[in-house]
């Protein structure tokens, strides 16, 4: 496997990709959207992928919940191929692998109570035949979600945008699944209201030994809470490793654009001269050649725009594609 | 009449602006007063439902139906804003006060070339139309780091960093004294978003007052040198940018400060503020952050004034709170 970014633990992985590509055609192009993309998740992590708009981050969670298919590779989860998967296999690993979207309300049918949209699915999958066997279950949930029993006979516009939230999370955490693919989950939500759900999820993780596959544009978050990150660019894997260790000391110069772009609230950091890119990220349906992001490196030699760079091992479980990782300070 | 006005600064004196529902008036925004010098910058922080945009656009008299302004006074240049006729108001708009919308999606018109929109904005303007209006479009076009080839392509053509810019510069075309900001990056992605403070930042503060409405402090203390933190309807704190970071005065604002993820390795950060802020029906008559608040006491119950740090009156450069218990005080027994 050449570029298997981080294994981390010797037992088989939760989630496990293996050069990985998905690919949309448009018109009579073709957009390819994740490119060759490995990586492997243990039981019990939080794994972040960050990155802009278009680096194909929501791509792979869709593609591993079964929504997009690969053109290449292959998304195993359990050990069982996502997309070859049939029949029994097929309904197990739907149930144990949910989706948590951005914006909880969109997901909620606003003329169904709270109940019956938590008791849904449990229905699709065959847990629950009528909503009172699961009356119980469902009001426990909620409790763990900090909403009252009384929430579930209530309508979802009767919530605040945080508590929508909570109720989302409540109905994917009832299937007892596996793996969550949260794509920003909290992006949508007041600062406030954004560290409450954070610890809702970190609780999830500890007390049901939980994985989380989280999709975030927001570096400090991922410092925070993730255990290990894949920064995205164009399709790619451009840098991978312990998140605090990567958003610290940042080696691929996207990565540290990144992070010098992202305003942080101590007046120290605030008005620290930063590096502002040029230009934005390039279209997929006409990828650069060579390194991706050579057009807008501020280190960028002649070598960038010939020779795509490889994701290197870098030691500590460090992954860098860049011919000159560490050179941007 | 205050000074900052004469020369084109921002006035607003005890506004209030208000609903009416079934069970009366509901007040949305209450008692805000700020003075913004001409070449200043201020920025208002707050949440969902603070009133920050509403008090944004009801500086170009544009608040959405039904709210009103029940109170107060705002002075935008020289011109009662409140009791200006709708032919002022229009020249206000665009002339004076230039405003940057949110989401530069949906701010354009499709089916309009952008140079089409441009010369909406100055037919607007008859006094600009003498004044060779073309070179003007290429001066506000080059400010913002954008070519006059752009001029003849439709808004999809343009990335969402283009028409951020392209948004930019409508706005500076008549060069207004006044620009008025409400969240201009937040649609943006992170390396846009930083594109677009260093414009605002090094190319357009000083040169107009500016006013930038965000729910981001890290971005306010990017671009402004005053920060203005709301919390339902009130400024409960305000203060040189890098003073309130440093100090923060208010329990809202250290616990803004504290609930927002950031680099710092010691982990212990994102700490929750606990409950959500009152609907605007049931905002209690005491300190309205009292009930989330673990400094309070029996004497929030009652109103806190904002008050600067040694006197009472508030001048430009003070760092004040409206707060019984500030974060600088000693806690109750």
């Amino acid at each position: 496997m050449k570029t298997l970014a981080g294994r981390s633990s010797l037992e088989a992985p939760l989630l496990r990709l293996d050069d990985l590509s998905v690919t949309f055609a448009v018109g009579r192009r073709r957009l390819q959207a994740v490119r060759s993309v490995s990586l492997s998740i243990a039981k019990g992590e939080m794994y972040a992928l960050v990155g802009e708009s278009g680096c194909g981050k929501s791509s792979i969670a869709k593609t591993i919940c079964g929504l997009h298919r690969p053109s290449a590779g292959s998304v195993s989860l359990l050990g069982i191929d996502v997309h070859a998967a049939q029949g029994e296999d097929a309904r197990t690993l739907r149930r144990n692998v949910q989706l948590l979207f951005q914006e909880a309300l969109p997901s909620l049918n606003p003329r169904h109570t709270i109940r019956y949209l938590l008791w849904e699915p449990l229905k699709a999958n065959g847990l629950s035949a009528r909503p009172d066997d699961a009356e119980q279950a469902m009001g426990d949930q909620l409790n763990a979600v900090g909403l009252p029993r009384r929430a579930l006979d209530k309508y979802p516009r009767d919530f605040s945008g945080g508590q929508q939230q909570r109720i989302a999370l409540a109905r994917v955490l009832l299937l007892r699944p596996s793996l969550i693919c949260a794509d920003e989950p909290v992006s949508a939500l007041d600062v406030s209201v954004q560290a409450q759900i954070v610890q809702l999820l970190e609780r999830s993780r500890r007390e049901q030994g939980l994985t989380y596959l989280l999709i975030s544009h927001d570096l400090p978050l991922v410092s925070q809470i993730a255990d290990r990150v894949s920064v995205m660019y164009l399709g790619e894997i451009v840098e991978s490793g312990p998140a605090a260790d990567v958003v610290s000391r940042p080696l691929h110069p996207y990565t540290v654009a990144l992070r010098s772009a992202t305003p942080v609230a101590r007046s120290t950091q605030a008005r620290r001269p930063r590096i502002v890119l040029k230009g934005e990220p390039p279209s997929p349906l006409d990828p650069p050649p060579g390194c991706a992001f050579h057009r807008r490196c501020p280190i960028a030699r002649p070598k960038c725009s010939r020779e795509q760079p490889p994701l290197t091992d870098r030691g500590r479980n460090r992954w860098v594609a860049c011919h000159f990782a560490g050179e941007l300070e | 009449m205050n000074a900052s006005t004469d020369s084109g600064g921002i006035s607003v004196s005890g506004l209030y602006i208000s609903y009416r529902a079934a069970g009366g008036r509901v007040d949305v925004v209450r008692d805000l007063t700020l003075d913004v010098a001409p070449g200043d910058t201020l920025a208002l922080v707050g949440e969902s439902g603070a009133g920050k945009s509403l008090t944004a656009r009801s500086l170009l008299g544009l608040l959405p139906s039904p709210t009103f302004v029940s109170g107060g006074s705002i002075r935008v240049a020289n011109i009662d804003v409140c009791k200006a006729s709708e032919k002022q108001l229009q020249k206000l708009r665009g002339g004076v006060i230039g405003f940057v919308p949110q989401d530069p999606m949906s701010a354009l018109n499709p089916v309009r070339r952008i140079g089409r929109i441009f010369d909406e904005v100055l037919a607007r303007h008859p006094r600009l139309l003498g004044d060779r209006p073309r070179q003007r479009v290429a001066a506000a076009l080059a400010e913002v780091g954008l070519r006059e080839t752009l001029l003849d392509r439709y808004p999809h053509q343009l990335s969402g960093g283009m028409k951020q810019r392209v948004l930019i510069a409508l706005a500076l075309v008549a060069e207004p004294s006044v620009i008025v900001a409400d969240e201009p990056t937040t649609a943006l992605d992170a390396t846009v978003q930083a594109q677009i403070l260093d414009l605002l930042s090094h190319r357009i503060a000083g040169r107009v007052s500016l006013i930038l409405i965000t729910h981001d402090i890290g971005v306010a203390a990017t671009v402004c040198e005053r920060i203005a933190i709301m919390y339902c309807g009130r400024i409960v704190e305000t203060g040189p940018a890098g003073q309130l970071l440093d100090r923060q005065r208010h329990p809202y604002t250290r616990g803004l400060l504290a609930a927002a993820p950031d680099f710092s390795a010691e982990g212990s950060s994102m700490v929750p503020i606990p409950g959500r802020p009152p609907r605007p029906s049931r905002i209690p008559e005491g300190c309205a952050f009292a009930p989330r608040c673990s400094r309070s006491s029996e004497r929030c119950d009652s109103l806190p004034r904002l008050d600067g740090e040694l006197d009472s009156e508030l001048d430009s450069e003070s760092h004040g709170v409206a707060c019984w218990h500030p974060c600088d005080a000693p806690p109750q027994a």
